[in-house]
């Protein structure tokens, strides 16, 4: 039994997976909460299915313009514009952000059909692995690009908390106080979507909701402070991931899925619990 | 210094809608002055326009002889602002200190990280408040008056020379009122006051100058005159029966069933 436990815990597979979850989980933890906070968790979806387009891009442009361009350099370009552009349109307000939302998510998708068209069949599955995520064939350069990204979140996160506070706070006041509210808009979505664009390669744009989304709903419902519910949104992601990664080496299922099914369910329970 | 705010010939379109209309009014500083009008007749998108918030379609407005679109930075420094209570995110936990921060640290540059200066100062203008026991309370557990009194301490800690509210009683108890009002009273001698208020009565014997708006300036001057039926049909669009006391007119504007 705990020769298994080793054996699956020492698999390289196990290992570099282990890194893309602790990554997922300091991106989560970061991004998440700014993105439940400010009301803008709509994004998540947008990006995510910009990332499946700007992928198609990529590997269009790697067989067919430049052999050596990597196509996860794409789709984080691809997902991030697609973010700031999202936030741009919705300056126009609320309806208006939502019919944006619905246009760009369509313009991904076409982009990503009309080029799935394109390229050679074998390189196909590499859309889709952005569909569930490729956290158990991440390859070093991969590792190296989103731990980049990740260390990027982190530091714009840490250097305007802050600001990041007071637009989630009080918007008005703040940009009648002399704030530049629209710098600080931009700049968290700018670190969200690179945040997406890492959890879309990570784990897959289908369960990104409940990875960014669950986790703040769930510490909110313990704490109100805004470092405890990062701290605990890090921390939910980190473990239910290790969970789901170790029944998936087990039962042989996508280990994305089994987190997000092992996340939503605690939330359920929570929320029955509670009344 | 005569008269802080002047207002000319200013049109809002929003979205296609005229929210104001040909709107000239004079507000002097060092006075208590409050907009009064229904709902929808563009009362707080005229205090948006004066912090420059919003941009005029035609017309001008000068606060402190600066254009408050183009030159923003100068009027916010001067104004401390407070929005209706429910504009603010109620979900994270922040310390009311943190809160009265923001006032200072807004406007600097970054990083913004507050001096000990800072946050004493910022202690003083919560004891000008009369909250200065709560510093360290979470803003979100807070009843309405206190959180009030924080955000007013938070427009103090800037030192302006005005301060507006947008509708600071609402969602506020009788006791918070009163303490909200003996703040701003003690205020009124070195700050202009002005306020959006959807029902004068808590602060009637204070206003120095009432505007009656709906889109359009229906009056402006001291109350009693502002306050007279016809001003107050062409306001609302119906009677609204007013009781004189003590040469102070409370006009009834609150829900009234038979």
């Amino acid at each position: 039994m705990l020769d298994d436990v080793i054996s699956i815990l020492m698999n390289p597979f196990f290992i570099k997976a282990f890194i893309g979850i602790f990554i997922s989980a300091l991106v989560a933890g970061n991004i998440g909460p700014i993105l439940t906070t400010r009301g803008i968790s709509f994004l998540t979806a947008e990006v995510a299915h910009a990332v499946l387009g700007g992928a198609a891009l990529g590997i269009f442009i790697r067989s067919f313009i430049l052999s050596n361009v990597d196509p996860l350099i794409i789709a984080l370009l691809f997902g991030i514009l697609s973010g700031l552009i999202a936030a741009y349109l919705g300056e126009g307000g609320r309806g208006r952000f939502e019919a944006a939302i619905g246009m760009s998510l369509a313009l991904s998708m076409a982009i990503a059909v009309l080029f799935l068209a394109i390229i050679p069949s074998e390189d196909i599955p590499l859309v889709w692995g952005y569909l569930l995520g490729d956290i158990l064939f991440l390859s070093l350069n991969d590792i190296i690009l989103l731990s980049t990204s990740t260390i990027l979140i982190l530091i714009i996160s840490l250097l305007f908390n802050r600001e990041f506070l007071y637009i989630a706070f009080d918007e008005d006041g703040a940009k009648a106080m002399g704030l530049n509210t629209r710098l600080y808009h931009y700049i968290s979505v700018f670190i969200s979507s690179l945040g997406i664009v890492v959890l879309t390669k990570a784990l897959g744009s289908i369960i990104i909701y409940a990875i960014l989304i669950v986790p703040p709903m769930m510490a909110s419902m313990l704490t109100n402070s805004y470092t405890r519910i990062r701290v605990l949104s890090f921390l939910s992601v980190l473990i239910y991931g290790i969970i789901g990664l170790y029944i998936s080496f087990l039962v042989n299922v996508a280990p994305s899925g089994l987190i997000a099914l092992l996340l939503v369910s605690t939330y359920i329970i929570i929320r029955l619990r509670r009344g | 210094m005569d008269r802080d705010i002047i207002i000319r010939g200013l049109n809002i379109v929003l979205d296609g809608y005229r929210v104001l209309e040909d709107v000239s009014i004079d507000i002097r500083g060092n006075e208590l002055t409050v907009i009064l009008g229904p709902n929808g007749a563009g009362k707080t998108t005229l205090i948006k326009a004066i912090l420059g918030l919003v941009k005029p379609s035609s017309g001008s407005i000068k606060v402190f002889g600066y254009d408050p679109f183009k030159e923003g930075e100068k009027i916010r420094k001067l104004i401390g602002y407070l929005p209706q209570l429910e504009k603010y995110s109620y979900e994270i936990a922040i310390p009311s200190i943190e809160v009265v921060l923001m006032g200072l640290m807004a406007s600097r540059r970054f990083p913004r990280i507050p001096s000990k200066d800072d946050v004493r100062k910022a202690l003083e203008c919560l004891g000008r408040a009369g909250v200065r026991d709560i510093a360290y309370k979470p803003f979100n557990e807070l009843s309405g008056g206190q959180r009030q009194r924080v955000l007013l301490a938070r427009a103090l800690v800037k030192e302006p020379r005005y301060i507006i509210l947008d509708e600071p009683f609402t969602g506020v108890d009788v006791r918070g009122q009163r303490e909200i009002i003996e703040c701003l009273i003690d205020l009124k001698d070195d700050i202009g006051i002005l306020m959006i208020l959807h029902d004068i009565a808590p602060i009637a014997e204070h206003i120095d100058n009432l505007i009656l708006l709906n889109r359009r300036v229906i009056a402006w001057g001291p109350p009693i005159e502002v306050l007279t039926p016809e001003n107050l049909k062409r306001a609302y669009g119906t009677e609204i029966p007013i009781i004189i006391q003590e040469n102070i007119c409370y006009p009834l504007l609150g829900d009234r069933h038979a």
